[in-house]
């Protein structure tokens, strides 16, 4: 540490300024004085800022400005630590942090940074650090899908690691609570961010892992807000890693915005873009549960009212049965109608062409005497027509007659008792062979036959 | 706490069952009443555990010999 000006002691700069120790510099001596204390006092300092007015000279020299919403500086990266250095290219406007050390040029009395190392911020460095941690921890099988589990349909409790007094915990509360009010969560205070945080992230995942019953969660909300990369760091952090690889909750992550990754996103059971998505995707909203619930009552009620009705149907037709019993003895009936009908019709057909016949022959004998011509052909003539219509009558009448008897066959093949056996009712007959409609009409230990479909079965009446 | 929520997705399951299995017309109509009675008992019920949700927002704290305790969780309200 050089103290060059003159007297011993603290405050040179006040001793410099009395009148009587008044020492006046050259400007190059006191750049020069400057450069030298300045690059003792700074030797090593990190700065961050947006690079701007890059400029790779000939020489090979790298000059530009640092600058930051409140103050600039010069940087300059001399050809060899650029060489050395791991920066391929550096384009105004990219976020760097740049290690070296402050000094002056002395020949303008410019401060600037005298770079050793430039290393791009976001992506760039830390890009590639996180690519190197997920192909370590994809090899070791952290990411298999077969390890994600399902979360619980509704969660009795969540749990949630991550700042009492950031932005994430109070959405995810305020969501939660909207969706799903009175859901209970549980909160582990942890730091999100420096030094030591990740640290406290797994031993919360730790907590909830091991709770025992009454402090234990169904599922864990491990997260933060946005924040930069260096801010969200702790998430690709060991301790955190492989706390929600160990955790038997199944764990969400939600840390930062959408475009953020971090390796706890790759390890969790589901990764949420945000604190807010976290808490859209744990638990469903409760309206929707009872929504659940009443389609599902009302497809109860539904389904109830359709057998009963189907059973309704069903009993109509067991009645109708008893109708159909005998109803092939109503049909025979019916035929023997039709046939009788049919017999009276030839009779009468017959008498009158009996009677006419007999007209016939005695007209035609009485005018065989007296008009051999016209007159009795004339008569035969009538007869004949008669004749023709009496047939066509019978005809039709026995047409018709037939027609109504295969409509009532086809009638009678759809309710058919077989039809009615097939779908699973049997007819039970009584020892004197009658259908039994009644329980009471049976006696005990009485011997009934069973028709079903197919075959039949003999059985005894057990009273009881 | 986990076997509530159990309870609650195997309850779904099962009233989901039944209703399938109402809806079938091979079931007999006896079975089919019982059904039907077991699905509005059971859909009752999870209707109420659902409605009877009310729990509180707790925050872990260490007690004096460093337990962790759950404590009423206030979020400050500045947002």
């Amino acid at each position: 540490m050089p103290r060059r000006a003159p007297g011993a002691g603290r405050g040179n700069a006040a001793a410099d300024m009395d009148p009587v120790m008044e020492k006046i510099f050259r400007v190059s001596e006191l750049a020069q004085l400057l450069k030298l204390s300045l690059e003792a006092q700074f030797a090593a300092v990190a700065v961050l800022g947006e690079a701007s007015g890059v400029v790779l000279a000939s020489s090979g020299h790298l000059y530009f400005t640092l600058k930051d919403g409140g103050g600039a500086l010069k940087v300059a990266m001399f050809r060899g630590a650029l060489a050395r250095s791991t920066l391929k290219r550096l384009e105004n406007g990219q976020q760097v942090v740049v290690r070296g050390m402050l000094s002056v040029y002395p020949l303008r009395g410019e401060l600037q940074v005298i770079a050793s190392d430039i290393r791009l911020q976001g992506i760039g460095d830390i890009y590639a650090a996180l690519e190197r941690l997920k192909k370590a921890y994809q090899e070791k099988g952290y990411f298999d899908p077969a390890r994600k589990r399902p979360l619980p349909l509704l969660p009795g409790r969540i749990g949630v690691v991550t700042s009492p007094t950031g932005a994430a915990v109070r959405d995810i509360v305020r969501i939660l609570q909207r969706r799903f009010p009175g859901i209970a969560i549980v909160i582990y205070p942890a730091r999100v961010q420096g030094e030591g945080a990740a640290a406290e992230i797994a031993a919360g995942i730790d907590y909830f892992s091991q709770a025992g019953p009454g402090a234990a969660v169904d599922v864990l909300i491990v997260g933060r807000g946005g924040g930069s990369y260096e801010d969200l760091w702790a998430f690709n952090e060991a301790p955190v890693v492989e706390a929600i690889h160990r955790s038997r909750v199944p764990v969400i992550s939600a840390v930062g915005h959408e475009t953020d990754f971090t390796i706890a996103d790759f390890v969790a059971d589901l990764r949420a873009a945000t604190p807010s998505a976290a808490a859209e995707l744990v638990v469903g909203r409760k309206d929707e549960f009872l929504g659940r619930i009443d389609f599902l009552r009302h497809g109860l009620m539904r389904a109830a009212e359709r057998r009963l009705h189907e059973a309704a149907s069903a009993l109509q037709e067991l009645r109708n049965e008893s109708a159909l019993a005998d109803f092939p003895r109503r049909l025979q009936e019916l035929a023997q109608r039709l046939d009788n009908g049919e017999f009276a019709l030839a009779r009468l057909f017959q008498q009158r062409l009996n009677a006419r016949s007999q007209a016939w022959n005695l007209a035609a004998r009485r005018f065989a005497a007296f008009d051999p011509g016209g007159r009795l052909r004339q008569r035969v003539l009538q007869l004949r027509q008669l004749d023709t219509q009496a047939g066509a009558l019978v005809r039709e009448a026995l047409q018709r007659g037939g027609e109504r008897l295969r409509l009532l066959e086809a009638a009678l093949a759809g309710a058919s008792p077989e039809r009615i056996l097939a779908r699973g009712y049997s007819i039970t007959t009584d020892s004197r062979q009658r259908v039994v409609r009644d329980a009471a009409d049976l006696g005990a230990d009485e011997r009934i036959d069973i028709r079903f479909a197919r075959g039949r079965a003999a059985a005894r009446v057990i009273k009881e | 706490m986990k076997k509530e929520t159990l309870d609650f997705e195997a309850a779904l399951k099962k009233l989901e069952a039944i209703v399938a299995r109402l809806e079938n017309p091979e079931v007999p109509l006896q079975e089919g009443f019982a059904l039907y009675e077991e699905g509005m008992k059971l859909s009752a019920q999870m209707k109420k555990e659902l409605n009877d949700i009310e729990k509180k927002v707790k925050i872990l704290q260490r007690d004096g010999r460093g337990e962790m305790q759950e404590a009423d969780f206030e979020p400050e309200d500045n947002g």
